[in-house]
């Protein structure tokens, strides 16, 4: 029988939000949860890519910090696509947003 | 350094030659060509970091799930993490996710950044303990 592993999803959502305190351009964080890991989506405005960088970074701070499941940071920079896409439909639909600061 | 370990870090080679071949196209179809040269990229930290495994522990990962697992665990590969995960997940969005561009200014930044960046440090922990 698979078992779903608790975690404090908000929690980590604050640590994120913490983390991301003077990254510019950040704007939605999402999350799905399967038995295993933790998907986080981040919508951002057009970011450099030092700002991605940062961004990443503070996923593989958070990734590394003992959890007891895998969180996998997906960072969605428009810069990245066509002025048409729609990156919010890249986000799952049984996401939950996230609240941040 | 072990004969497979030369192997595996060989393909990653060809997969950094092919990305920086494709990010030079100027034809019609260089949009494409930097998908492409997107997805090569991120296969080439794929090869060198199975090269650092394999050379160290012995290991194949069975698949990115596992070999994220280890770069996050291993003290060697932690420096390379951030480098690592953004590159798979523009070549995740450069392989599947309709939309997808890459402008020339950026691949190179991938290219030369994140890509060398990982490069150097396996290149030189390979040869450290060669």
């Amino acid at each position: 029988m698979v078992t779903r592993t608790s975690v404090d999803i908000e929690a980590i959502a604050r640590r994120f939000d913490r983390a991301m305190h003077g990254v510019a351009g950040v704007r939605d964080l999402w999350a799905t949860q399967s038995d295993n890991a933790l998907e986080l989506w981040l919508l951002t405005d057009s970011i450099s890519p030092d700002d991605e960088r940062c961004l990443f970074q503070i996923g593989v701070d958070v990734m590394t910090e003992n959890l007891p499941l895998d969180v996998n940071l997906h960072v969605l920079n428009p810069r990245f696509f066509t002025p048409e896409t729609n990156l919010r439909r890249m986000i799952p639909a049984d996401a939950e947003r996230l609240p941040l600061q | 350094m072990e004969q497979y370990t030369r192997l595996i870090f060989e393909s990653g080679e060809e997969n950094r030659a092919v990305a920086r071949l494709l990010a030079t196209q100027e034809t019609d179809i260089a949009s494409a060509a930097r998908r492409w040269a997107t997805i090569c990229a991120f296969y080439a930290v794929v090869h060198y970091v199975n090269a650092w495994l394999w050379e160290n522990v012995q290991i194949e990962p069975r698949d990115h799930a596992e070999r994220r697992s280890f770069i996050a665990s291993m003290a060697a590969l932690k420096p390379i993490a951030s480098a690592y995960i953004r590159l798979q997940e523009r070549g995740y969005d450069a392989r599947y996710r309709v939309g997808f561009q890459i402008t020339a200014e950026h691949l190179t930044d991938l290219l030369e950044h994140d890509l060398q960046q990982i490069r150097s440090v396996i290149v030189q922990s390979l040869n450290a303990g060669s």
